[in-house]
């Protein structure tokens, strides 16, 4: 897991405070990320009917990626769910869950984007559908699709793409979880909700819709105390002129308890 | 007093994250007295991140020292061409609520697709505009679909308490659809009953939920003016209201669109190109009822800007209904495309 924590208060509460975790990125979007930016449509080109050619990188990405294939069979189109294998043909008269579609109009609308993804050859063109966020399916496979044609190798995309100015104006760290056996351990990756929850806010307790935020976020690095655990002096972490970046190797990465704590249960709130 | 931009995106922008950009605009170093901030998206991949709007006050620590606007935009190679994933986009996953907080007064969000149909049970709602923020927002050109496996109140965009008939608030062109879960009570657009005065222009909503208890268009304050909107395909009632808000042009598939030039009743598969799930398409078709049944709006509130980007005052079009200006393609600049049957 990556974070980046914010460096000076906005204001008393609900503003950033000092040391607040802005955004926590788990190891399985910081893959994800990347394999999007490689399998960016613009990397590809088209071929001579205008459309995305089959069988490319950039189509088995989005096999990988998404719930549905839909190709076009006449002036109807044919829908599979890639995880049940369920099919159904839709056209212009309802089905019974009401769902119809103007193949023609759907298609001369998308094919103007020069971002398009809309693959194969006239008359049986195919697109995917409906955005899979089960990262821990959906990477080993699109991975293996990038691993396999091109040069870009997954162990050599596992940093969040922190910018120059993010370097400046906050600290950007990693942490690390720990397996435990017997009295020694080894480092793991942080997943699910104790990612997530480090970039919660925290809200009043209220059976209401509406729960007034009591702060902006919940969890907060006190970078001011860790400055050889994070191999920065706390001036440079808070000069943005200067450029920390304060992550390392796993096998070096702090626990995410020496790096984190919770406000409520440190009686801050 | 200056526009400062800032890009925002994973591939050598400015910033990596929205919720960067926006811890960022108290800084000093980046912004003066006045400025307005301007934070420019890119489709470089998808952005998973909740986010609260409430920054670029004290700038610097200096009380008096604001921000006079912030605005999070997508650039125009990144925007979305009406559809999902076509665009700069958030894919939320975490579990946050709402997802998208405007929590201070003259911020505007536009063109951003916010998906969040693999996000966790607590995100109910997806846009908020929060209490007491009342002056100078505009949510414009936004698609926001789907939600997770929650557990009721689940809300598209939301505008809660606060001001009163002098709010300046608009929501127009944006694409709202799939607002739907197992339980009851669903909402694609909502005006709490003490929301004070929104404008909700050209807005097509479609697909909130599946049981009575779910709305489309439920507003619930007397200040609230909704004209050219569509919903269509709700569970309960397309438009459900009280206080007698104002409302002209606007189209239903059930029989709640009521006022001038309401297009009530419409079959909602002469409407849209595609409400097939996950490839749903929802400008109109050639033939649909919203086609020139529109108000004239002029500029009010951006609502002239249509879901593609066309300048309906502009170019002096018949306005339709919903997000949607149809021009009916010319020869020239017609993608080929080949139909057999």
């Amino acid at each position: 897991m990556e974070l980046i924590v914010k460096v000076k208060s906005d204001g008393s509460n609900p503003y950033y405070q000092d040391g607040d975790v802005v955004q926590a990125m788990s190891l399985d979007y910081i893959n994800f990320v990347h394999a999007e930016m490689i399998c960016h449509p613009s990397n590809f080109g088209f071929s001579t009917n205008g459309t995305r050619d089959l069988g490319t990188l950039l189509e088995k990405f989005q096999q990988a990626t998404h719930v549905y294939k839909f190709q076009r069979v006449g002036k109807r189109v044919r829908r599979t769910n890639l995880i049940t294998a369920e099919e159904e043909m839709i056209g212009k008269t309802p089905n019974e869950n009401g769902e119809s579609i103007d193949v023609y109009q759907y298609l001369t609308r998308r094919l103007k984007n020069p971002n398009h993804k809309i693959f194969g050859l006239s008359g049986s063109e195919l697109w995917y559908g409906k955005a899979r966020t089960d990262f821990e399916v959906l990477l080993p496979v699109a991975w293996n699709h990038i691993e396999t044609e091109s040069d870009n190798l997954q162990d050599n995309h596992n940093n969040w793409p922190f910018t120059d100015l993010e370097k400046r104006h906050f600290v950007c760290i990693n942490t690390s979880g720990r397996n435990y056996d017997g009295d020694s351990f080894t480092r793991v990756e942080l997943s699910g909700d104790t990612v997530t929850t480090r970039s919660m806010p925290v809200l009043e307790d209220s059976e209401d819709d509406e729960q007034p935020m009591l702060a902006k976020r919940k969890w907060f690095v006190p970078y001011w105390d860790l400055s050889s655990e994070l191999g920065n002096s706390v001036d440079d972490l808070r000069n943005s002129d200067h450029m920390c970046d304060c992550r390392k190797p796993m096998n070096e990465r702090e626990h995410i308890d020496i790096l984190t704590y919770d406000k409520v249960a440190e009686g801050l709130l | 007093m200056a526009t400062v931009t800032k890009t925002i995106g994973t591939s050598s922008r400015d910033y990596s994250t929205i919720a960067a950009w926006e811890a960022d605009l108290s800084s000093a170093s980046i912004y003066s007295n006045n400025d307005d901030a301007v934070g420019v998206c890119y489709n470089d991949s998808a952005f998973d991140e909740a986010v609260v709007i409430n920054g670029g006050n004290s700038i610097g620590g200096s009380a008096g020292t604001d921000l006079s606007s912030r605005k999070l935009t997508v650039h125009a190679d990144s925007k979305h061409d009406g559809t999902a994933g076509s665009g700069a986009r958030n894919v939320y996953t975490g579990s946050t609520n709402p997802v998208l907080k405007i929590a201070i007064n003259n911020t505007t969000v536009e063109w951003l697709e916010y998906d969040c149909s693999g996000a966790g049970a607590a995100s109910r709602q997806l846009v908020v505009v929060d209490n007491d923020v009342i002056t100078g927002i505009y949510i414009n050109n936004m698609i926001v679909h789907g939600v997770g496996n929650t557990t009721g109140n689940t809300m598209g965009i939301v505008v809660a308490n606060g001001g009163n008939a002098s709010n300046t608030r608009y929501l127009t062109n944006n694409i709202v659809y799939d607002i739907s879960d197992a339980s009851t009570a669903n909402f694609g657009m909502f005006c709490t009953n003490n929301s004070g005065k929104s404008e909700l222009y050209n807005n097509t909503i479609h697909g909130t939920g599946t049981n009575t208890g779910d709305f489309g268009l439920y507003i619930l304050n007397g200040n609230v003016i909704f004209k050219n909107n569509i919903s269509m395909a709700s569970g309960g009632k397309d438009i459900e209201e009280s206080g007698s808000p104002t409302e002209e042009y606007n189209m239903t598939s059930d029989a709640t669109a009521s006022g001038t030039g309401a297009q009530a009743s419409k079959t909602t598969a002469d409407q849209f190109v595609s409400v097939t799930g996950g490839s749903e398409d929802l400008h109109i078709k050639s033939g649909s009822d919203a086609i020139d049944n529109g108000v004239d709006l002029g500029t009010t509130g951006n609502s002239n800007t249509d879901i593609n980007g066309r300048d309906r005052d502009a170019q002096g079009d018949t306005w339709d209904i919903g997000a949607h200006e149809l021009v009916e393609d010319s020869a020239a600049g017609t993608a080929f495309i080949m139909f057999v049957d």
